[in-house]
């Protein structure tokens, strides 16, 4: 039950079964590799230009360690869910895809969430709902729908890679940002994702702090800051 | 057929993923979850918190007692809270008054205005110490502004009322608990050590 390579996908590469020179071919991966970095992280980025996964972008942001966490959390989902569905892209139905890739998606969150809970109770614990809404996050099945199920094991993971990092960098800039905005401190909490040593890292800036910005901590804020994000990434580009 | 079979294992395999990681991370995930209930409580309780023990009292509000110290906490709620249940911890003394008080994490009050009814953030906590269903009457467990004696924190009258409604309705299914005579009371009034 394999289905057709949609060939207009821009996604799928030339065929690897294909006889070249093997000088060529490495060219060819190399630049693929850079293509799919740069689109990952910047051109395609999967919260600043395709807008996904809003939702826990928005609500856990407030703070960089709740953003990291959060960040990391759905890297680590979005590579599994990507290599698992790349594996397993012969046996699912085209008709049945979808509920097969949540019951995947939701299987590996919830370990990841179990993971959470045995190894950084405190993260856990401020992550709470927006854990398991990793399920929902569309970042996740929108990639195995566009890519996953029609790619190659490699190729989905590099797709995940990138896509995820790409995630991850907006997520943890945005809550640096609502972070220094709303409390005042730099780097708060960093002992919950990096153990007791980080403890220290804490910067309080005495100007910003009690007197914090409290638009920032709020949902309203998490969308004012996203939009400058956006419009700087516009306005670079524009530039260029 | 075998697309059916297919299908099955997958899911199959799946399910035996969460539950191997539900079992092999059982023992570090109870662990977590009681030294955290055991942080909270030292929080409101004096003495050894690992002797405190848990127990309903009805559907919504519970208590932690333990023998050895003479005290107990109580976990009470109010569905009432700006986003949804608002829990708090109560500390009390052996005549039943309110030796500590917090507002238990993750709650969903408003970061910045409602959540400035924790510990820490305001003084309106503090209100509730000394406290007991019986040097106060039923009247005084309201903001005063509809008459009690609880000072709401400004910004945050929801959140306030809230905290007030479950401290009180705490207190209540405690006293309801002591007074119905099937039960055996784990603590007897006057008999603290350090009260």
């Amino acid at each position: 039950m394999t289905e057709p390579v949609n060939a207009e996908s821009q996604h799928v590469v030339a065929n690897a079964d294909q006889p070249d020179a093997a000088g060529a071919k490495s060219i060819n991966e190399l630049s693929e590799f850079k293509k799919q970095a740069l689109n990952g992280l910047w051109k395609n980025n999967p919260a600043l230009v395709q807008a996904l996964g809003l939702c826990p972008l928005l609500a856990v942001s407030n703070t960089l360690v709740n953003a990291l966490a959060l960040g990391l959390a759905t890297w680590c989902v979005l590579l599994f869910s990507n290599v698992a569905i790349a594996s397993l892209r012969h046996f699912v139905p085209v008709t049945m895809r979808l509920p097969v890739f949540v019951v995947i998606i939701a299987s590996l969150v919830t370990a990841v969430e179990y993971l959470l809970q045995a190894f950084s109770f405190p993260l856990y614990m401020t992550l709470g709902i927006f854990l398991p809404l990793i399920t929902t996050n569309c970042l996740i099945l929108g990639r195995a729908e566009a890519l996953a199920r029609k790619s190659s094991v490699l190729q989905s993971f590099q797709d995940a890679f990138w896509m995820g990092l790409g995630f991850l960098w907006v997520l943890a800039l945005l809550g640096f940002v609502r972070e220094l905005l709303a409390q005042g401190t730099m780097f708060a909490d960093m002992q919950w994702l990096l153990g007791s040593s980080a403890a220290s890292w804490q910067i309080e800036l005495n100007s910003l702090a009690g007197s914090g910005f409290l638009l920032a901590a709020l949902p309203p804020g998490a969308f004012l800051v996203l939009a400058a994000m956006i419009a700087a990434k516009n306005a670079l580009e524009r530039s260029k | 057929m075998k697309a059916l079979l297919q299908l099955q294992l997958i899911v199959l395999g799946f399910t035996l993923l969460c539950a191997l990681v539900f079992f092999l991370t059982e023992a570090n995930r109870e662990a977590n979850q009681l030294a955290f209930e055991q942080q909270q409580l030292s929080q409101v309780a004096k003495g050894d918190v690992q002797s405190f023990q848990r127990m309903a009292l009805n559907d919504k509000q519970w208590v932690y007692y333990s023998l050895a110290e003479n005290q107990v906490v109580l976990e009470a709620l109010s569905p009432k809270g700006y986003g949804g249940d608002l829990r708090v911890l109560v500390g009390l003394d052996s005549v039943g008054e309110i030796t500590g008080l917090m507002v238990l994490k993750p709650h969903l009050e408003t970061p910045g205005l409602g959540d400035k009814v924790e510990a820490g953030k305001s003084q309106f906590l503090q209100q509730f110490i000394g406290k007991s269903l019986e040097n106060a009457p039923e009247k005084a467990w309201q903001l005063s502004a509809e008459g009690g004696a609880f000072d709401a924190v400004t910004g945050a009258t929801v959140s306030s009322r809230a905290v007030v409604e479950a401290v009180s309705a705490g207190l209540a299914a405690w006293t309801q608990w002591l007074e119905s005579s099937s039960n055996v009371v784990p603590i007897k009034a006057g008999e603290a050590g350090d009260d």
